[in-house]
């Protein structure tokens, strides 16, 4: 983990020469040295950090979706709540008739997409709070967390089609996702959002371990299902909308990384299986932003394209080794 | 525990569905209890409403002496342990793992098993005979020894009540009668209360110390297997237009229409299957001088043979030839 992230500081499209960056940490720089500094400490080094933060948290919030549904195919955005993102990026980029009277254009670069996303991903999560509040079958949930996605996107769809070329183009881009987005001065508020909600994650081992045999088991050794299912829905969805409002929909991380944990530690056991996504996340995200800037390509693709490029046919060769695959 | 006035059902567009009521039922530590009835009668509404996964309509559960309502999960989970026929699709969950779940009421909050904990998931697994086992994936198990695991992980749970929904379900003959014999033997050592329900009358019979019957409408009956069989209400409860329930061998056989009637003679094995043969294809197998027909066995020559009143013995080498040779002639 250590080596990806020196590989992530280390390796761009401005090429960094080695002994500059080896002496990196030596204050004294001539000239030269500090345009490639101010690379390394402003760009690479937020993106760094976001790429942690971003692949621990997709990777847990992916596990709790597993376990609560109990469904193999469960990843952070099945609730609906990065469709939910989605919907705020794109009313701001594509509703811009009406929103341009309000912001400045600085702002609906940086901060007032962060906002936007954020805004639309917690309004999905209040919804999907609500009806977890009504129904009690988790399947019922399951299904109407799909059809809140559904019908997010058609909206977004809609927005789509009446949107003009310039602003379809720049709400596409969002959708590929990108760890480059948040700058050194909100990478503090970003890691305040997230950091409770990872550590509150993890005073749920013995519960989720419960869950794993279904409801009525998981009751009967003593687990309160109705607390338990609010809590893993919250947190989950908190992460998954604190990560896409700061980076964009992550596609494939939260999904695959339970099952990678799963295959590689031959276990089901929460108490192996939380670190190990929280630190699978982080590798499977530094590994994805390092391909995915890596000098061979013209410029830096998109994170989904490579998430998606690299990862499906890495999950598909180790299911098929395993020849078994749960949740 | 013990049950007064309990009505059981489910609500259904908040109206109630009553299935059973007015059930007052007792079940003493140590006795091995078998629910048995039709399909529908709330077997599984019984076991369901018991560990609260269901609400009671009307009436109360006791559970040494305390109302359920005064327990909350944590405290029941200490009470009763279930084992059910749902499907556990966890990948990587080995049979120790699962055991140890058992555990859990008792563990601190990591779930981290101390001393009396492994002690306690250790005794489960020996007596169920799972060492050679709990190494290996539960979803990689037969049906029997996932049932037997599940009823280990129960035993684990350390509760004074074991509540069983169908557990002989899906298992061979041989698998059925030796799990009912280990919960029995459980119930009667480790001095507590089994529940099971069953479609296996026969067996329920056999190996239960109470049984409740649940007969299609509100009409629960209880007591020792003998009792109840001798008093009818087995029978009243499972016989109908095609199957008829022997009061002698405990077994049910099949109602038909006999046709014919054949004298079999001897007490052979050999004669006793012949006679089987015959009435499973609706002749009727009696000693009986007058009739037409007399059919015995030779062990002489090991054949079977037939005579029609007053005719010729034919032989024949096997039973169904000796069948086909009667349903010629009619």
């Amino acid at each position: 983990m250590l080596v990806l992230v020196l590989f992530n500081l280390a390796i761009g499209s401005v090429s960094v020469p080695l002994s500059v960056f080896l002496h990196f940490f030596d204050a004294h720089t001539v000239d030269n040295e500090t345009v490639w500094r101010h690379i390394i400490l402003e760009s690479r080094l937020p993106q760094t950090v976001t790429a942690i933060i971003a692949g621990a948290s997709l990777g847990l919030a992916g596990l709790q979706m597993q376990t609560l549904f109990r469904n193999p195919l469960a990843g952070p955005s099945i609730l609906g709540i990065s469709s939910g993102a989605s919907l705020g990026v794109a009313l701001l980029t594509m509703g811009s008739g009406v929103s341009s009277l309000f912001l400045s254009s600085s702002l609906m670069d940086g901060i007032g997409i962060h906002i936007a996303a954020f805004a639309g991903a917690f309004l999905i999560l209040f919804i999907v709070l609500l009806a977890a509040k009504r129904v009690r079958n988790n399947a019922s949930l399951l299904i109407i967390g799909i059809m809140v996605g559904y019908a997010v996107s058609s909206i977004i769809g809609l927005l789509n089609f009446v949107g003009q070329q310039g602003e379809v183009h720049a709400f596409v881009i969002w959708g590929l996702g990108s760890f480059a987005n948040v700058q050194n001065s909100q990478l503090l508020l970003f890691a305040i959002l997230v950091l409770p909600a990872l550590f509150l994650s993890l005073l749920l081992m013995k519960p989720m371990n419960a869950m794993l045999l279904g409801d009525a088991y998981a009751q009967n050794l003593g687990i309160n299902l109705k607390q338990i299912r609010w809590q893993l829905i919250l947190l989950s969805g908190f992460l998954t909308a604190i990560i896409t409002a700061y980076t964009g929909p992550i596609a494939f991380i939260g999904l695959a990384t339970p099952h990678l944990a799963r295959l590689l530690f031959k276990s089901s056991d929460h108490r192996q299986l939380i670190p190990a996504v929280i630190l699978l996340g982080i590798v499977v995200a530094l590994a994805c932003n390092l391909l995915a800037r890596l000098p061979l390509f013209q410029n830096v693709l998109p994170i989904n394209v490579i998430t998606s490029l690299f990862g499906a046919p890495l999950v598909i060769y180790l299911i098929v080794k395993q020849k078994q695959i749960g949740f | 525990m013990e049950s007064k006035n309990l009505s059981i059902g489910y609500s259904k567009d908040n109206k109630p569905i009553i299935i059973q009521s007015d059930l007052n039922l007792q079940l003493k530590k140590g006795e091995l209890c078998c629910l048995i009835g039709p399909n529908g009668v709330g077997k599984s509404t019984l076991l369901r409403t018991i560990s609260k996964q269901l609400n009671k309509q009307k009436g109360d559960i006791l559970i040494n002496n305390l109302s359920i309502n005064k327990y909350d999960f944590q405290a029941l989970a200490k009470s009763l342990s279930i084992v059910l026929t749902d499907s556990i699709q966890v990948p990587n969950l080995k049979v120790r793992e699962l055991v140890a779940m058992g555990r859990f009421p008792y563990t601190n909050f990591w779930g981290n098993l101390n001393k009396e904990d492994k002690e306690k998931v250790e005794e489960s697994i020996q007596l169920l005979g799972l060492q050679p086992l709990t190494e290996r994936n539960f979803i990689e198990l037969s049906d029997g020894e996932k049932q037997k695991a599940l009823i280990a992980k129960a035993l684990a749970q350390d509760t004074p009540l074991i509540l069983l929904d169908e557990p002989t379900a899906f298992l061979d003959f041989p698998s059925k009668m030796a799990i009912l014999a280990e919960l029995r033997k459980i119930a009667h050592n480790k001095n507590v209360a089994i529940i099971l329900s069953t479609h296996d009358l026969e067996l329920a019979l056999k190996m239960a110390d109470l049984i409740w019957l649940f007969p299609e409408k509100n009409n629960c009956k209880t007591g020792i297997p003998e009792d109840l069989v001798l008093s009818g209400d087995i029978s009243k409860a499972f016989s109908s237009k095609i199957l008829s329930f022997d009061l002698k061998t405990a077994h049910f056989s099949q109602r038909m229409e006999t046709r014919d009637v054949v004298n079999v003679e001897g007490n052979s094995i050999e004669a006793e299957w012949l006679k089987r043969a015959l009435v499973r294809k609706g002749i009727s197998a009696i000693a009986n001088k007058t009739n037409s027909y007399t059919a015995f066995y030779d062990s002489s020559t090991s054949k079977f043979m037939l005579q029609k009143e007053n005719e010729i013995i034919v032989t024949f080498d096997r039973i169904n030839d000796l069948l086909s040779e009667i349903e010629n002639i009619n």
